[in-house]
């Protein structure tokens, strides 16, 4: 379970995390459009050189690309082969009996692929670099211009931020419930799918009660320090755009401009 | 056959950093002992007990409970009905939707037939004082918190483990709740024979119960011995965090004031006993 790279936090101090969560979530954004924008597959160097670019910023070692790509490694070979097969093309590489696969197919599964990577590792990046707190912090002040339309957007900062801070204590609780339940003979190992399901609920129960235990008691803890939502408070750390967001901003729009100018003006070359 | 602990090492890795956690403990756990576990917190008495029933395999070292490999996956169905384990907070294992249900979930894993587990449950029930006519179709939920802690001990008990292994069970309930759960534990010894291992903070119990006394310091055993001999350690004991039983604690006050009290003093039958013979001489 601690293998999951998406959603991990490496504290650090590079100018990578020193960027305003702000800026980091817009240029996610960005880098999730120009993913998109690649049509050929000689310029998906340019996002990869983008990833490995903040890698190295970030000072985060490079083993992380494959960390990151490991739990969708059966959805990559899954979109992979399903692309290979169903992609209707003229030019037939390969056939036999009623499997054919074209080179359209070929290309297509090969750009899904690399999509897919890509943005696993783009968005991994995000979160490795960024504090859950600070995270949430900028997706509340980008949000915060909706309040006008009474959108919660202080209170769903705040949501998320409990969610967070209490996925290692679920996952720990939820260890320890299934060791005492290992203790009394309950098997989770053996058996089909049903089986195993079913073999769930002696964990599910107790958790999801503990989970409601616990999220009343946090909820009356804050409440008795006076928590009345958003109204009036103020941060501790306040959020400021630097040099260092301006450079990042310049940065990504050259690598999106290259790739636009290439595929709009000298498609020859590619 | 009792448990046998052979150089058992236990290290828990998390990511990039290894903290080696039980260094080296080799002991026997005897047949229908009650030996009680001490240490500070942190020193790795949970991580110990967890190896008895194979819920952690060593990462080096044997575990053999009479006989029987916890590394072993084909024997531990076996090794978790010999060896029953009641956790530290066990009223957040409660599950099913009646108390007698949840008594049965242990026993119905170990396949055995509905009378059996209905005999069991009946009898588990009644030996934590939970009557069946009052809790037995009663939500688990429903229950207060030290039911709740007898509920969950019933669960265990139903199964008839040969050693019981309890980590710290008493934690958090009232005086009155403790003594019952005590008192419960030195009758199901003298009824089936059974031996209890208990990890416990509460050296005036540890004292008066246990027959031998298991001290643990940074993952390494210190003593292991009798409640008396143990607690004569009062300067090495202070050392690890650790105090010593009140009784204890009078006597050696009463030798500061230069009364003879004598050193092997340590639970409060012993206190009195001794106070009564000095009051009569
Ligand atoms: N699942 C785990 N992963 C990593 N480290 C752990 C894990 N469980 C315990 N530890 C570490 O192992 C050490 C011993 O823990 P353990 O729970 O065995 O202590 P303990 O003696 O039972 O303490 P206490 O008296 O507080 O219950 C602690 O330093 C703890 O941080
Ligand atoms: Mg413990």
């Amino acid at each position: 379970m601690t293998d999951i790279t998406l959603g991990q936090f490496i504290p650090g101090n590079s100018c990578i995390h020193r960027l305003d969560p702000r800026t980091k979530i817009v240029l996610m954004l960005v880098y999730i459009v120009m993913v998109f924008l690649v049509k050929s597959l000689i310029l998906f160097s340019v996002p990869l050189a983008y990833v490995l670019l903040c890698l190295w910023l970030g000072q985060i070692s490079f083993s992380y690309f494959g960390k990151a790509i490991k739990p969708i490694r059966f959805l990559l070979v899954f979109m992979f082969l399903l692309n290979l097969f169903i992609t209707p093309g003229e030019k037939t590489l390969f056939s036999w009996r009623f499997i054919k696969i074209t080179e359209e197919g070929l290309l297509q599964a090969v750009f899904i692929s690399l999509r897919l990577i890509l943005l696993v590792t783009g968005a991994s990046i995000m979160t490795l670099t960024t504090s859950p707190i600070a995270l949430t912090d900028g997706l509340e002040r980008m949000l915060s211009p909706l309040k006008v339309f009474k959108f919660p957007a202080h209170e769903l900062a705040m949501m998320m931020t409990i969610a967070l801070r209490f996925i290692p204590t679920l996952m720990e609780e939820a260890d320890k419930i299934r060791k005492a339940q290992m203790a009394r003979g309950a098997d989770f190992e053996s058996g089909n799918i049903i089986a195993r399901a079913k073999a769930m609920i002696p964990i599910l129960i107790p958790l999801f009660v503990s989970a409601f235990r616990r999220a009343d008691e946090l909820a009356m803890a804050m409440e008795s320090r006076c928590y009345h939502g958003g109204e009036g408070r103020t941060k501790l750390h306040q959020l400021k755009l630097g040099r260092g967001d301006l450079a990042a901003v310049l940065v990504t729009m050259a690598f999106l401009a290259l790739i636009l100018l290439v595929q709009g003006f000298f498609p020859g070359l590619i | 056959m009792p448990i046998v602990i052979d150089h058992l090492c236990h290290t828990y890795f998390d990511g990039a950093t290894s903290n080696p956690v039980l260094k080296d403990i080799s002991l026997e756990i005897r047949e229908g002992e009650f030996l009680s576990i001490i240490g500070h917190t942190g020193c790795g008495k949970t991580t110990l007990v967890q190896h008895l029933n194979g819920l952690l395999l060593p990462t080096s070292g044997k575990v053999l409970v009479d006989g029987l490999d916890t590394a072993d996956k084909k024997l531990r169905p076996a090794i978790r009905t010999l060896v029953g384990m009641v956790f530290q907070y066990p009223e957040y294992q409660l599950f099913a939707d009646t108390v007698r249900e949840d008594v049965g979930f242990g026993p119905k894993n170990m396949k055995l037939s509905e009378e059996v587990i209905a005999l069991r449950v009946s009898e588990a029930m009644a030996m934590v004082g939970l009557s069946m006519d009052k809790f037995g179709e009663k939500s688990p939920f429903e229950l207060s918190g030290g039911e709740k802690r007898r509920a969950a001990l019933a669960g265990i008990l139903a199964m008839r483990p040969k050693y019981l292994v309890l980590d710290e069970p008493m934690a958090g309930l009232d005086p009155q709740g403790r003594q019952s759960i005590l008192a419960m534990l030195e009758k199901l010894r003298q009824d089936t024979g059974c031996s209890i291992i208990m990890v416990s903070h509460s050296m005036e119990d540890v004292a008066r119960h246990a027959d031998r006394i298991l001290v643990m310091d940074h993952g390494e055993v210190k003593y292991l011995d009798t409640p008396k001999s143990v607690f004569s350690h009062s300067e090495e004991l202070a050392g690890m965090g650790l105090s010593l039983p009140a009784p204890c604690r009078v006597a050696a006050l009463l030798r500061k004031q230069g009364v003879d009290a004598p050193g092997d003093i340590c639970t409060r039958d012993d206190l009195e006993a001794y106070l009564l013979r000095r009051l009569k001489a």
